[in-house]
């Protein structure tokens, strides 16, 4: 007796929709990094429990660690990726640019948890003079009771 | 004879995978904007110096941050644990009162962060928190010491 042959399904790996999805994750970090990362310095943020939400297309003030004692400023609109800046004076003037077309624009300061506050005062003193009126000290996120 | 009616396969859009598709673009949206969005502590400033008020408030909690990140209130150090403790008696009886936080040129700025932090949070305290947290930059200070002759931060002369 001569049975037939079961012609089954094979065995495939569906290629195709696996293709799609990881095509639509490569767009969606595409986008997600330049939409939403307007700088990429390394800094190490200070921590803290309590953290508002930066307003979206906030200007950027960024205080880095440099060599020795020293730090780098950079200064984004919040339209386009930080470009460096000589020192506050000169993110005094850019601020009173931005501000001249939109007062109530927010700002956020990313600064090393380990500069010397004076950097920092002295950048917060230009933009309160400046006519920042909102501003966020960008942290990283600290569980309550760990050390800060 | 009877002619079978040929099965004519139903039109239709495929909704099950648009559908997860969708959802994995939620999902991943979702994370990005968690894991990406600028976060921190919200400062607002009173205004410029020509609007802000030249009040300046003479009966506040002085607290002092030092090079080492130790922590002065009033005159006495203060570990940045019982910072709390030591405020929150003065704001049990005035609540309103302004707690004036100043910090040394020297002093890291994630020790600065750490205390704003903790005096600005709502649920840091036992039921009392600060409704008013004032930080004077550095150049305020020094213009209230050319026009008062004093640094705020000196201790206070007695009967004060």
């Amino acid at each position: 007796m001569r049975l037939p042959t079961t012609s089954g399904a094979k065995a495939r790996v569906p290629v195709v929709p696996l293709a799609s999805i990881v095509l639509l994750l490569a767009m969606f970090l595409f986008l997600a990094g330049n939409v939403q990362e307007r700088d990429r310095t390394r800094t190490e943020l200070p921590a803290s429990a309590g953290r508002a939400e930066a307003a979206t297309g906030a200007g950027c003030i960024v205080i880095a660690k440099g060599a020795g004692e020293t730090v780098t400023y950079r200064f984004s609109d919040g339209e386009e990726a930080t470009r460096p800046m000589g020192g506050p004076t000169d993110i005094y003037l850019a601020v009173r640019q931005v501000l001249s077309s939109n007062p109530s624009k927010p700002f956020v300061i990313k600064a090393d948890a380990g500069v010397r506050y004076s950097y920092v005062d002295d950048v917060l003193e230009r933009l309160r003079r400046a006519g920042v009126r909102e501003l966020v000290l960008l942290t990283r996120r600290r569980l309550t009771g760990s050390a800060p | 004879m009877k002619i079978g009616a040929s099965r004519v396969p139903r039109a239709a859009i495929p909704l099950a995978p648009m559908a997860s598709v969708a959802l994995l673009g939620v999902l991943f949206i979702t994370m990005a904007g968690f894991f990406q969005a600028d976060r921190g502590l919200l400062i607002r400033f009173q205004g410029d110096e020509t609007t802000a008020d030249p009040s300046w408030p003479e009966d506040a909690i002085r607290a002092e941050i030092l090079p080492d990140s130790s922590i002065v209130v009033d005159g006495k150090h203060v570990p940045l644990d019982r910072l709390l403790n030591v405020v929150e008696p003065n704001l049990s009886r005035d609540p309103d009162r302004v707690v004036m936080l100043y910090a040394n040129d020297d002093a890291p700025y994630g020790a600065v962060v750490a205390v704003v932090d903790l005096l600005s949070r709502p649920d840091a305290g036992r039921g009392v928190r600060v409704r008013r947290l004032w930080i004077p930059t550095h150049r305020e200070m020094a213009e209230h010491d050319r026009l008062f002759g004093r640094d705020p931060f000196e201790p206070r002369p007695a009967g004060r």
